[in-house]
């Protein structure tokens, strides 16, 4: 192994032992995917210069979400079945319970584990989405996330699956294109639908959209029980919710310190990383790793709250990024670059008052725990939600200015796009800036043309917080 | 005390000398491929029209794209808030700026003393920007000044509907294979960045009055298409391509 593979499993955590015992998996995923030393040299930078690997508990999750890759490339040739679940990334809750019964089914949420890996960790991203365009087209409508799906599957990299579950929550387009490509390859297909008409005037919990998905979920287990010609018990269900728990529970806390505390203590580019990690259902051998790892960072960053340190220095503007990218740490990274500190996400964050947990005090069952998680999230919610978490998050947490990220390829967040705009410029009062970009494809990113848009808006943030100054 | 703002934009480098609140000399040169070597160029030959030394400087802030890479600035700013400070220096009643440069557009709306409240810049795409202009000229085979003149004298312009300068380019060529009048096409093709211009103007209100800085506001036909689109006069500061520079000198 050359010095290229040494230092790219070093920057992994992985042992000599581990390396030699995984060795030919690896080899094997490594052809299939057409990696070079290049691509590592490259991945090694990119990771290097855009997340903190000097935390361990980052080190470890990137360790985790390689072999994770691994797994889903090798799944085609040791599992008996393979079940996808889409967007979002709850789904890897709703694998769980299926892989943890039933050892030999592969299931993954199978976007965002491409989304968070094969960028950063594989340089494979932009090769799977040029694949997929001979099917669907680039640009507006199609999701880069089925675009890489597909291009990865055509590509012979990812197996075709014996089952795809597909998610209506965020958008309908997502069912259609999921349909398409079952149509393509044969795959039977099931859908959890959701209504897409959000009241305008009332916050959450709805539970009417809450009971209604976890119908809809235990409809759908059904489905995967007569398709995969398998059985899933209740308890099994019941312990996969104990089991996200813990993990979750160290997510939200990240998050809730990052809200809390000047200087943040975490980049927005290490947070997304952890968010997606968490989301994602993990195979036997890494599941107790999984829980190190977000312990690990945890306690990382309660360390750094403790010392008062940070990416960035305390009194730099506090902002939030509404949905930041998925597969560009990089571009994330440009914020703390501009001196910006990014407190969250809006993916992370849920109503009434903007904390990182969401109330599921009346969850009695998986389903609805599941459902209600999903459904809180302020991009499930509809425009009236978003709002008042917006508003809560920018009042109780001292947020300066607030970024909006429609994405070119989704229309979740091109759709309200403009009247969060308004809302937060004429209600929050505060800087607001709309950043088009593609969480997905890291094609969209313009180093030059982004980076004047961020610095531009850290600019006008020191003025704004000068003047706030003088005015108390 | 003198100070120099430097803007390093995709088609021009620009800078400018001020001390006690007025300009003592300004320089524009293209910015070619050598972009350290420029930065020096022009900022020589604006301290030489200044009469001035660089160690007669007291700070020198770099602007535009290129502002990474001028290693004697001290600072570096946008050029989005460098726009914002010269043209309300200029113009200091100036609410809005609309700035149409080499290859970015962008509609910046002015708080007090010239900080930025909002604005929006174009996308991945040159329609709307000088570089679509630049070859919409060469299709047509004119200099800038023609082009630019004889869109004035247009008095039905054509439509040009793409909003892409690849595309656009194939349609002006349809329409003088149709034998169009060279000014009502160039007065369409105005007319279509204008369009670009507005729609980017109403993601965040502009307010009056505006003023038009940047190369492009020297073309007449551009600034005359942009007034009856928007539906009002636009003013424009003595020299508009120094806008940026200004604004860096001014942040110094």
């Amino acid at each position: 192994m050359n010095k290229t593979y040494q230092e790219y499993f070093k920057m992994l955590e992985f042992t000599s032992e581990e390396i030699e015992k995984e060795l030919p998996r690896i080899e094997k995923a490594f052809t299939k995917l057409g990696i070079t030393e290049d691509d590592l040299q490259i991945c090694i930078k990119r990771i290097k210069n855009s997340l903190d690997v000097s935390l361990v508990g980052m080190r470890k999750i990137l360790k985790i979400l390689f072999k994770e890759t691994i797994d889903l490339i090798m799944a085609g040739e040791e599992y008996e079945k393979i079940v996808y679940i889409t967007l979002p990334g709850w789904g890897g809750a709703f694998i769980a319970p299926i892989r943890n019964t039933h050892p030999e089914i592969y299931g993954q949420c199978i976007d965002m584990l491409t989304a968070v890996a094969l960028h950063p960790l594989f340089n494979k991203q932009v090769q799977c989405l040029e694949t997929g365009e001979k099917y669907l087209p680039a640009g507006n409508i199609h999701c880069a996330g089925f675009r890489t799906l597909l291009g990865a599957m055509d590509m012979g990299v990812f197996a075709k699956p014996n089952m795809m579950i597909s998610w209506g929550i965020y958008c309908d387009e997502g069912p259609k294109v999921t349909e398409l490509m079952a149509e393509k390859y044969d795959i039977p297909i099931v859908f959890i639908d959701q209504y897409q008409d959000f009241p305008t005037d009332v916050g959450v919990p709805f539970p009417r959209y809450v009971n209604f998905v976890a119908e809809e979920m235990k409809k759908t287990f059904k489905e995967i029980e007569k398709v995969l010609e398998i059985e899933i018990p209740e308890a099994a269900l019941m312990n996969t919710m104990t089991e996200t728990m813990g993990p979750h529970r160290d997510f939200t806390a990240i998050q809730q310190m990052m809200l809390d505390n000047d200087p943040v203590p975490l980049s927005i580019a290490d947070l997304m990383i952890a968010f997606i990690f968490n989301s994602l259902t993990c195979s036997p051998d890494n599941k107790k790793s999984k829980v190190d790892a977000l312990k690990t960072l945890r306690n990382e960053v309660k360390q750094r709250v403790k010392k008062g340190e940070g990416p960035v220095e305390k009194g730099r503007p506090r902002i939030l990024d509404t949905v930041p990218s998925f597969s560009d740490p990089e571009s994330n990274h440009l914020f703390q670059e501009c001196g910006l500190q990014v407190a969250g996400t809006d993916m992370a964050i849920y109503p009434p008052d903007g904390s990182a947990t969401p109330d599921l005090t009346d969850c009695k069952d998986f389903h609805s725990y599941v459902a209600k998680t999903v459904m809180a999230i302020p991009a499930s919610a509809g425009v009236a939600v978003r709002k008042q978490v917006l508003a809560a998050v920018a009042n109780k947490y001292k947020i300066d200015g607030i970024i909006l990220d429609p994405s070119y390829s989704c229309r979740v967040g091109f759709s309200d796009c403009q009247i969060m705009r308004n809302f937060v410029e004429k209600e929050l009062k505060i800087p607001v800036m709309i950043m088009e970009h593609d969480c997905y494809d890291p094609r969209f990113f313009t180093p030059g043309q982004i980076r004047t848009r961020i610095e531009t808006f850290a600019e006008q943030l020191k003025v704004y917080k000068v003047s706030k100054q003088i005015e108390n | 005390m003198p100070f120099a703002g430097v803007d390093i934009g995709s088609v021009s480098a620009k800078s400018v000398i001020i001390s006690d609140n007025e300009i003592l000399g300004y320089s524009i040169l293209p910015t070619g491929a050598d972009v350290e070597d420029v930065a020096r160029r022009v900022l020589n030959e604006s301290l030489k029209k200044a009469g001035l030394t660089e160690s007669d400087l007291e700070r020198i802030i770099a602007t535009g794209y290129g502002r990474i890479s001028v290693p004697f600035a001290d600072d570096k700013m946008t050029e989005i808030s460098c726009h914002a400070k010269g043209a309300s220096w200029f113009l200091p009643e100036t609410q809005t700026v609309i700035d149409i440069g080499g290859q970015d557009s962008k509609v910046i709306k002015l708080g007090e003393n010239g900080t930025v409240i909002s604005f929006v810049m174009n996308d991945k795409c040159a329609a709307g920007t000088g570089r679509f202009l630049e070859v919409m000229s060469r299709a047509l085979e004119l200099s800038m000044d023609e082009f630019a003149n004889l869109s004035l004298k247009s008095l039905k312009p054509c439509d040009i509907n793409s909003i892409c300068t690849v595309f656009a380019e194939s349609e002006v060529i349809s329409l003088r294979a149709e034998k169009k009048p060279v000014q009502d096409i160039i007065a369409g093709i105005h007319k279509s960045v204008a369009k670009r211009i507005l729609a980017m103007s109403t993601q965040i209100g502009i307010l009056r009055p505006i003023t038009m800085t940047g190369g492009v506001a020297k073309n007449l036909g551009q600034k005359k298409a942009l007034e009856d689109t928007l539906g009002f006069k636009l003013l424009t500061p003595k020299e508009p391509q120094i806008v940026g520079a200004l604004g860096a000198a001014l942040f110094a």
